[in-house]
């Protein structure tokens, strides 16, 4: 898997006055990876992604991407990387296409390969009818999508997307998803954002930033093994933790729990049997659509900045 | 140069060509320099008894040049002003600085956009003049000369400009901190004249500067002081940005 690490961060920290933004992050991305990178506005995901992308120096710590480092062969580094900021960092006063292949040339694209790299870049972001407009003619969501084509005109291995589906509507939200995971093939992509649905659905991982630091980094498993159950005569949450392949009972009150449990097969048949045999009257179990939601606020409550 | 500095070049004219601002400073630039040669003409012509001693040349094309280059000097300013500040204030700076680009690459993809504007208006207000050339004595020497002295200081300004445009993310602050720096630039000459003591100072007016050009001699001395200047300012420039880049 080594192979595949196309981008690794190690002991990232970076100071803003006397506010320290990041305090020694690891991140690593592998191909074929979507990274769903979340946090509470302020964690330090922006300044991450900046410092990935090249645009801020960090205080500590360094970045190899493609096998580059970023501080000491920042061209190379910087050349396989595609960036999408927050605000897409658009010249309004350019056509559409003039502005594509103006960031195509200064990303190394020969000029020979340039008008396909634009046509492509176009396509697969929506953009086939605009070419010959002038940026500031377009709406916010064409413009997201101008901004997201100039991050992957030059086909870079790492995708780094800050919030790529603001300003979206819902279809153009489905859109920029099947592109992500379409792209993400034979890439690594890096993607922020505050839909945590959308990570859901979007992300192969989750990290998630708060107040500097990674408080935690795994491999998204949806809904898979996180169940909601609701119990008549609801038994103390360590009775349900003694119960095989039930890692953690989370008591919500009203009888009701929310379970993570192994990701084996036939795991909920099986708890639901030793539920049933134990007495404790189980009239509801549902897969947890809101498991993401809970981790996030659980390991974002009460450290707020 | 390499391809990502061409096309930073380019994207920077077209930019400049979509705004009114660079048509507006070129149209003006003409209309005011054709308008500031045609009163001299028609000045000689009215007084040629009292101004064939200096002959054509001194009197309608060194006074021409000298409002030339004053237009040089108010034109930069605006011309520089977004150059690297609006950038900054816009966000795209911030763009730049991630693409596989050095600082001097930015600069000088920067500065190669803005001189491709800066010397058609030094083109323009030299063809204003070839019409003397059919049906006066003109001295090609001083005439060259006075030309070079623009392309110089219109080359200086520009540097000043991107400098003061790499200072600030106002525009508009570029432009008038570019402006004051240029015109106590060139009014250090009165200054000299008027206060002896003030003489030394004189060296570095911007208009003593000219004044070897206006006669037709160009000194190593006066040449190598703008290129210098502009050098100066150029490498301020990448050092600003290279700056940012790294303490933002």
């Amino acid at each position: 898997m080594t192979d595949d690490v196309l981008l690794a961060a190690r002991g990232l920290s970076r100071r803003f006055g006397p506010r320290t933004a990041l305090d020694g992050i690891d991140i690593t991305l592998r191909r074929g990876e979507v990274l769903g990178f979340l946090g509470l506005n302020g964690a330090g995901k922006s300044t991450t992604m900046q410092i990935l992308a090249g645009a801020l120096v960090a205080d500590a710590g360094h970045v190899t991407v493609c096998g580059h480092d970023l501080a000491r062969a920042p061209r190379a580094a910087r050349s396989v990387v595609g960036y999408l900021p927050q605000t897409p960092p658009l010249y309004d006063d350019m056509l559409v296409d003039e502005y594509l292949a103006l960031c195509a040339r200064l990303y190394g694209v020969p000029r020979a390969a340039l008008n396909a790299a634009v046509a492509r870049a176009r396509a697969r972001c929506g953009l086939g009818d605009v070419g010959r407009r002038l940026v500031r003619h377009l709406s916010r969501g064409y413009q997201q999508r101008v901004g997201l084509a100039q991050a992957i005109v030059h086909e870079p291995a790492v995708l780094i997307l800050d919030e790529p589906t603001n300003g979206l509507d819902p279809a153009q939200i489905r859109d920029v998803r099947a592109l992500v995971t379409a792209l993400a093939a034979e890439r690594a992509v890096m993607v922020s954002t505050h839909v945590l649905g959308e990570v859901r659905l979007l992300a192969t991982r989750i990290a998630i930033l708060h107040e500097g630091r990674i408080v935690h980094d795994a491999d998204n498993r949806g809904t898979d093994g996180h169940v909601r159950v609701r119990f008549t005569a609801p038994p103390a949450a360590a009775a349900l933790t003694a119960l095989a392949g039930v890692r953690t009972a989370e008591p919500l009150g009203d009888g009701r729990f929310a379970l993570d449990l192994e990701a084996e097969d036939d795991i909920v048949a099986s708890f639901a049997n030793a539920a049933s045999a134990a007495g404790w009257g189980l009239v509801e179990l549902t897969p947890d659509y809101d498991a993401l939601e809970h981790l996030f606020m659980r390991l974002t409550a009460g450290r707020a900045a | 140069m390499s391809g990502a500095i061409a096309a930073l070049a380019g994207g920077e004219v077209r930019r400049l060509f979509r705004s009114p601002l660079a048509w507006l400073v070129l149209a003006l630039g003409a209309g005011f320099m054709a308008l500031d040669f045609m009163l001299l003409v028609v000045r000689y012509l009215e007084n040629a008894a009292a101004l064939r001693s200096i002959g054509v040349t001194r009197a309608v094309l060194v006074p021409y040049f000298l409002a030339a280059n004053l237009g040089a000097l108010l034109a930069a300013p605006l011309l520089t002003m977004n150059a690297i500040a609006g950038e900054r204030r816009d966000g795209t700076l911030r763009f730049l600085y991630t693409a596989p680009l050095g600082a001097v690459d930015i600069v000088a993809g920067k500065l190669l956009g803005v001189l491709t504007l800066a010397l058609a208006y030094v083109l323009l207000v030299a063809l204003i003049p070839v019409t003397l050339f059919w049906g006066a004595p003109i001295d090609p020497g001083i005439y060259l000369a006075n030309l070079l002295g623009l392309a110089l200081f219109t080359l200086m300004h520009v540097g000043l400009g991107l400098m003061c445009s790499a200072l600030t993310r106002q525009p508009v602050a570029a432009a008038l901190v570019a402006l004051v720096v240029s015109l106590s630039l060139w009014l250090l000459d009165w200054a000299a004249r008027l206060d002896p003591d003030a003489a030394t100072v004189g060296g570095y007016a911007t208009l003593a500067r000219l004044r070897g050009f206006a006669h037709g001699l160009v000194s190593s001395a006066d040449l190598a002081w703008f290129l210098i200047a502009s050098v100066l300012f150029i490498m301020l420039s990448v050092l600003l940005v290279d700056a940012d880049r790294r303490l933002a």
